[in-house]
């Protein structure tokens, strides 16, 4: 093998496994987050002991899956994690993941766009936890300019309407490697739905510093922070749930090979319907409101938050790398 | 990454027929395969992932030696005409080579419509290649096949293996099965809601939980979902370890197989379970003694068997258990034969054809048989039965005969009182029958308890029955104060049970009355008194 397919393989290797930034969003975000959604979840009384029922892109390490379990988030059991759902495209990696999570609820082996079409997928929702960790562009520049991913993430949220979840989403953000077209079209879909809210667009205005466009030509990053969490709400509202953003994180990636880019994570929240009927005006009213409240937020720069924390940084390290060797999951007599 | 030429898969003519008619099966037989393969190249973990619950992939990885892309391109084009065994016998663990005719890697073709393959064999490159086996499923493209090659080679499809570096010293192979038919998983998928059905084994803690569940269940597996089916038919099939205790608890049956598989080292898990041989007995809970509710008769035969060439070779052991009740799981009832440690077909209930009608005593017989040499020439090529009139088969057949019904001579010593070792069956009667005697005397005796309350009772005056095994000159008789003895020999007693208690009530309760009361009217009326009390 050729020295630079080896450093690939241990470079690709680190940045799954021992990257603070990304398990510091592991932690401090979906696990934090996790916690607050299982305390939801049993205080209905029909599942008072339940644990979370959960959707995820794994990867090969399955790092997220075995943090959860074992913050009693998700459930484990000898054979494995009866909870959880996973979708995966590489059938190495899937073998690579079933040996080390045992016996799932469910594996697809195909794409995520292509996997929440499938009927089979609607009998394992709804999910408590939906995590979508891309690691790529929600629109990538080979991909067409009406994204797949975005309506899958549509059919997702049709498929949890009425319903409280909690939805993690990362992707890349590199204005290099994204779709001009795309992003051509959805700076235009916010900008006319910004136009036809004078409330909305002063408060984006307020709090980016800039209109969307010039918005866009001086922060890619910031941009998508901005005017992607206002879309995912809208979405949820016509599929009558009220989604709130949590928080969002930001960290930059320095690959080998190729530009720096960054990564963009958003937690969402949605409220489940058995906590008072909300009239469809009562909805408008509290997305907008959620809305407003996107634009200031302002994402976590962990990064920066890393930085000042030398210690904390490996100790993140140290961990994620501590789960990602986990033995595999195997009941024997 | 580095894009080969394209490969044909080629199978030799003479086994497409008997291949593409579907030779495996159940789900575990096609999936024995892969083990198998991984048993044979030193594997010692074998993870299967069946994808549950939807079953949309099943992926199979083992830690083998691995192939090169050059290996499996020679496999694939020369599918039947395998030379695993023509090189050598054994592994470079020790392990028996199962595969001969390398056909295994077909067994796929009844559970999916494509496979994708990925191995390295240590050397810094591992390849992958995807073999699409729609074309081969086609029937009217077989037919067309067969149709133009009598002999040599039919091609099936083709495939374009990949390169990739790998890290040097790695070695392992991943099979995974995408497209699975519909057939197959919609039967895994398949729960039925029938009266009396478990749904399935949920969560058990270990492959002893999973037995243990089964066992209990009266009608064993078929109470069962498919999955749970296919994992126990799996573990029996695979060249897996024992469980600790099995296959019979408390004994040392067959001690050198079991440390053989031990030193084999090859561990299967599917689904995150660990494979064992799901065989333990007794657990029934009625059955616990041995000599009297169960045993077994080892096995063992090493003979040449002779033929119009001179004779071959034929060794084999094993044991054959036995109880005095039916065994459950009912999958669990007959003989198993092994062949290089893995499992051809299932339990024949019929007991290798076994010529006399053995009724219930057919399911109260479990034996396992593993052959060390010989019977290969016997198996047909589904590797699942056997051609029955094959020397070596029609060997095994006797031995096992004799096993279960013993043979003429030992009648003949047997009625000389030159040997008491009795035949399986007839254990089985001994244990029946004493089991019975035994109840029979328990309830008797319950019964005697019972008539010495109703007299002590009535007559306020502590009464005790005796039963003596004698003839006695009366069947009953007051031999003492306050004590009655029945006569369990005397002529007198009716032969059916229920009839002897009615006699015996009669006359305990006639005597007594007679013994205690000084007139006539006296002792009619306490003869009533005893009789309304004992009415119940």
């Amino acid at each position: 093998m050729s020295e630079i397919d080896q450093k690939k393989r241990e470079y690709f290797k680190r940045l799954y496994t021992e990257d603070p930034a990304k398990h510091f969003v592991r932690v401090y975000g979906w696990l934090d987050t996790a916690k607050k959604r299982l305390k939801e979840i049993r205080l209905d009384d029909r599942r008072r002991s339940d644990f979370a029922k959960y959707f995820t892109f794994p990867g090969e390490y399955a790092i997220d899956v075995l943090l959860l379990a074992e913050n009693g988030i998700i459930e484990k059991t000898n054979l494995g994690f009866p909870g959880v759902v996973y979708c995966e495209r590489q059938p190495d990696i899937i073998s690579i993941i079933n040996k080390k999570l045992g016996k799932c609820r469910g594996v697809f082996a195909d794409t995520f766009e292509r996997t929440v079409w499938r009927s089979s997928f609607k009998s394992y929702c709804p999910f408590d936890i939906i995590n979508l960790d891309l690691t790529r562009e929600i629109f990538p520049l080979n991909g067409r300019s009406e994204s797949n991913t975005i309506k899958a993430i549509e059919q997702l949220l049709w498929l949890h309407k009425n319903v409280g979840f909690d939805l993690y989403l990362t992707f890349k953000s590199s204005l290099k490697e994204t779709n001009p077209m795309a992003v051509k079209e959805f700076e235009g879909l916010v900008e006319d739905n910004l136009k036809n809210n004078a409330t909305l667009e002063d408060a984006f205005v307020k709090n980016c510093g800039s209109h969307v466009k010039e918005l866009l030509k001086k922060d890619f990053t910031l941009f998508w922070c901005k005017s992607f969490p206002k879309w995912i709400l809208e979405i949820g509202l016509t599929n009558n749930i009220a989604g709130s953003l949590l928080s969002e994180y930001v960290y930059l990636r320095k690959p080998r090979f190729g530009d720096p880019y960054n990564i963009i994570t958003f937690l969402f929240s949605f409220e489940r319907k058995s906590h008072g009927y909300m009239s469809k005006p009562k909805m408008v009213t509290k997305t907008q409101q959620e809305i407003l409240k996107t634009f200031t937020i302002s994402p976590f720069d962990v990064d920066k938050i890393l930085e000042k924390n030398s210690k904390g940084k490996k100790k993140l390290a140290d961990d994620a790398r501590r789960i990602s060797e986990m033995p595999p999951k195997v009941a024997s007599m | 990454m580095q894009k080969l030429k394209p490969v044909y898969i080629n199978v030799a003519a003479s086994i497409i027929a008997d291949i593409s008619s579907g030779i495996y099966r159940t789900p575990a037989n096609a999936l024995k395969e892969l083990i198998s393969n991984s048993f044979d190249v030193d594997a010692t973990e074998v993870y299967i992932n069946t994808g549950y619950s939807n079953f949309d992939i099943f992926t199979i990885s083992d830690n083998g030696r691995g192939m090169s892309v050059e290996d499996f391109t020679y496999y694939m084009k020369h599918i039947g005409g395998s030379t695993k065994r023509v090189e050598k016998d054994v592994t470079d663990l020790g392990r028996p080579i199962i595969g001969k005719l390398g056909i295994g890697i077909l067994a796929v073709s009844q559970i999916c419509k494509e496979f994708t393959v990925i191995s390295s064999n240590g050397d810094g490159k591992k390849f992958e290649a995807t073999i699409d086996l729609s074309e081969f499923e086609e029937i009217e493209a077989r037919k067309k096949q067969l149709g133009e090659r009598k002999g040599g080679t039919v091609t099936i499809g083709e495939f374009q293996p990949f390169l990739y570096d790998e890290e040097r010293g790695k070695r392992y192979t991943v099979i995974t099965l995408n497209k699975i038919n519909d057939g197959y998983r919609v039967t895994l998928q398949r729960e039925f809601n029938l009266p009396r059905l478990k749904k399935r084994v949920a969560n058990p803690k270990g492959f002893l939980d999973f037995v243990k569940e089964i066992a209990t269940a009266k009608r064993g597996l078929a109470q069962f979902t498919e999955y749970d089916r296919l994992i126990w038919e799996l573990a029996l099939v695979s060249p897996a370890k024992y469980l600790e205790e099995g296959p019979i608890i408390g004994e040392t049956c067959i001690p050198e197989i079991k440390r053989k598989l031990d030193n084999y080292n090859f561990r299967v898990i599917i689904d995150g379970l660990e494979l064992r041989k799901p065989i333990l007995f007794p657990l029934d809970e009625k059955v616990r003694k041995k000599g009297s509710d169960f045993s077994f008769v080892p096995v063992s035969y090493d003979k040449t068997v002779k033929d119009s060439l001179g004779g071959s070779r034929l060794k084999f052991n094993g044991y054959i258990y036995f109880q005095r009740r039916a065994i459950v799981p009912p999958e669990l009832r007959g003989v198993l034969i092994r062949i290089r440690n893995v499992a051809i077909g299932y339990y024949d209930k019929s007991l290798l054809h076994y010529p006399l009608p053995a009724g219930p005593l057919a399911n109260q017989v479990s034996g396992e048989l593993y052959v060390e040499e010989g019977l290969e020439n016997a198996l047909n090529i589904d590797r699942n039965s056997f051609r029955e009139t094959d020397l070596h088969f029609i060997a095994v057949q006797s031995k096992i005969f004799e096993i279960l019904a013993g043979s003429k001579m030992e009648a003949r010593e047997r009625r000389r009182g030159v040997s008491e070792q009795l035949p399986v069956f007839d254990m089985i009667r001994l244990y029946s029958r004493q089991r019975r005697d035994e109840e029979t005397r328990l309830e008797e005796m319950d019964y005697v308890r019972y008539l010495e309350k109703i007299v002590s009772q009535t007559l306020r005056t502590t009464f005790s029955i005796k039963v003596v095994n004698e003839q006695g000159r009366q069947p009953v008789e007051i031999t003492d104060t306050n004590t009655i003895t029945i006569f369990d020999k005397n002529q007198l007693w009716p032969r059916k049970r229920r009839e002897r208690n009615v006699f015996r009530k009669l006359l305990i309760f006639k005597e007594v009355s007679e013994g205690v009361s000084e007139s006539r009217e006296a002792a009619r009326s306490t003869f009533l008194q005893l009789l309304n009390r004992g009415r119940k």
